[in-house]
Order: structure tokens, then sequence, then C-alpha cells
């Protein structure tokens, strides 16, 4: 017996067609048996798409009205008490624009800004200054802590 | 007559640029507005926007910086807004002076700002620097940056918003920074032809 006998034999078993007829009614009856899953309703929520693309880094955000833009920050900071972002738009006070804690952790709010260019930062329990981690670190570092900047491209630039 | 005198002596008094602006700093320590009251009265009477030479100062406030550190950080920002506006010109935006000076302090070749704005010498330059901007912090070379975003100066902002996110997410997908800007670039360049009527 050559060493590829087995091989070859149990192969050939499992290309074997399935001889039972009723196999498909019986899976079909153990599926339909199951107890279906509940479906959640989807919400729709349009500002995680503007947070999400806050998050992608420094935000182009263009627009043709010579108005404010809305403009959404996030930060993930799951063992935060509190987050707030602070930058040229809000004079750098730490209590004009807190962000509101979402489920998973995520930080988050939305803020209308005309068109320019912004310094920020996010402040985490109101000592610590962070850039946004996930936007290239483009000021320059002049306190010890770095910033993120924004630009918010418009008809009036 | 007292009154009369009171009046031409306001009339006469020079208009500083804390005078203008007061209410932004009156939350900033006294020492503070003292370090850089000079600063930004000088940059005022040189015609330089005083709008981000206050909001440096409020940023070194809020994060507990001296007022001999926030003296430092103004000053500098003032001489870079004074280069921006020698490469970019006399009549350009507040806007394009601070985006300038950010570009310049992150390293850019202040002739490639002279040569942006000759490129592009009706439309904003705000947007572009900001891409500028963007690319060297993302780690590509100031000179490889500033050419290409040279040579996107006649399309308008939202092919330098494309090329930006072309970037993004090429680099996020694991391409070295050069690479992914010159291949943006190839990207842009076939979109601009393909839509020839964007104009800046």
């Amino acid at each position: 017996m050559s060493e590829r006998e087995p091989i070859e034999r149990i192969a050939a078993e499992l290309k074997r067609p399935v001889a039972s007829p009723d196999l498909d009614r019986r899976i079909m009856a153990r599926v339909l048996a199951e107890p279906r899953p509940r479906r959640r309703a989807a919400r729709p929520r349009p500002w995680l798409g503007l947070a999400a693309a806050a998050a992608l880094g420094a935000v182009l955000w263009l627009g043709r009205s010579r108005g404010p833009a809305p403009v959404a920050f996030a930060l993930s900071a799951p063992r935060a008490a509190s987050v707030a972002v602070v930058g040229d738009f809000n004079d750098w006070n730490p209590a004009a624009t807190p962000l509101s804690r979402s489920r998973n952790g995520t930080w988050e709010a939305r803020v209308r800004l005309r068109p320019g260019q912004y310094n920020y930062a996010f402040v985490i329990d109101g000592t610590t200054f962070v850039a946004d981690p996930r936007a290239p670190t483009v000021s320059v570092d002049d306190f010890g802590s770095p910033n993120s900047v924004l630009t918010v491209a418009g008809a009036s630039l | 007559m007292t009154g009369r005198v009171f009046v031409v002596l306001a009339l006469l008094a020079p208009a500083t640029a804390f005078a203008q602006s007061p209410d932004r700093l009156d939350h900033v320590p006294a020492a503070v507005r003292s370090a850089v009251a000079p600063v930004i009265d000088s940059a005022n009477a040189g015609g330089l926007p005083i709008g981000p030479l206050i909001e440096k100062t409020l940023e070194g406030s809020a994060k507990g910086a001296s007022p001999e550190a926030i003296r430092s950080a103004v000053r500098a920002l003032a001489a870079a807004l004074g280069d921006a506006r020698r490469s970019l010109g006399p009549a350009s935006t507040p806007g394009e002076l601070n985006a300038g000076a950010v570009a310049l302090r992150l390293g850019a070749p202040s002739a490639d700002l002279a040569r942006l704005r000759a490129a592009r010498a009706t439309g904003s330059l705000v947007v572009p620097l900001g891409v500028l901007s963007d690319l060297m912090a993302r780690g590509v070379p100031a000179d490889t940056a500033a050419r290409v975003v040279l040579a996107l100066a006649t399309q308008g902002d939202d092919q330098y918003l494309a090329f930006r996110q072309r970037v993004d997410r090429d680099i996020d997908l694991g391409a070295a920074p050069i690479g992914s800007a010159i291949g943006a670039l190839n990207s842009s360049g076939r979109a601009a032809l393909a839509n020839p009527g964007k104009k800046p």
C-alpha cells in the first residue's frame, strides 16, 4: 500500500455526493426552528460623519457660504472625567466648549466656525492639553504641548 | 475748558492694539498683559494682524506659561507674520499671513510662498498654505511639499481638499509620505485635466 492511498481514499469520500435526499429539508427545518435574532432599529446619526471627518485630521471643510460652518471634534478618552476643546475660536477658554461623552468613551462636540485657520487642542480633566491624536500636529509647540490646526475653507477666505 | 482739553488729548492719543481689543485679554494675568503689550502694539503699528498674537497670548495663559515664555512666543509669531507678509505681499489678507506664518515656522521655504502667490495671484492662499503645513506635518519634506502645492496652484480649493484626502488615505494605508504626496499629485493632475473648469 502506497503512502498516498489513505489520503486518496479520504479525498474520494469527501468528494462523494451526499446521498440523503431530505438533507435540505432537514436543515431548513432546523434553521426555521431557531429563534430569530432581534434587530436593532438603526437611528440615523449624521453628526457621526462629521465627527469622523474631524477625527481624520485638520479638516478642510469646503463650503461656499460666507457664514459659519459646522465642524465636529471627537476624542476617544474612556477614562477622562471631562474633555473640552480649546482654540483660537473660543479664546482658549476650557469652559467654553465642553465635549459630551458617548457610550463608547468617545467625547464629541460640534461648533460652527467661520472660514479660516485655527489652532486647537483638547483639555482632559481640566489640566492636560493634548493635540488631536488623529490630526497631523502642524502647530509649532511654543508652550510644551503641541496643537493641531484646523482649516475651514469657504468663500470668504 | 478742562473738558475741551481732555477731548483734544483723547483724540491725539494713539490707539493701541490693546485699546482696540481690550476684552479678549481681560482674563489674562496683568503680568502677561504687560509682557506682551509692547510686542502687540509694535506689530499693530507695523500693520500686522494682531488677532493671531492675542490668540497666542491666550493659549500661553491657558497653558500656564510664564509671562516671559508667552512674550517670547508672541514675538516669534510676530516675526513669522512679518516674514509671511514679505513673502506673500502687502496685500495679503490676515488669514493668509497667519497661514503663511504657520507654514514658515514649520520650515517652508519663504521663496516658495512667494512663488505660490505669483502662481495664484487672484485666489486665496489660506487653503493651499494649510495643505502645505499639513504635508510637512505628515512627514513630507518641505521642498517636496512646496513643489506639490505649487503644482496645484491653478486649481480650486476643492482640488486641494481632494488631494489632501488622497495623501491622508495613502499614508494611513502605509505608504511613505513623500510617495503619497507625489502619487496624489498625479491623481489630482489627471482629475484636473478631466475637469479643467475649476478655478481658485
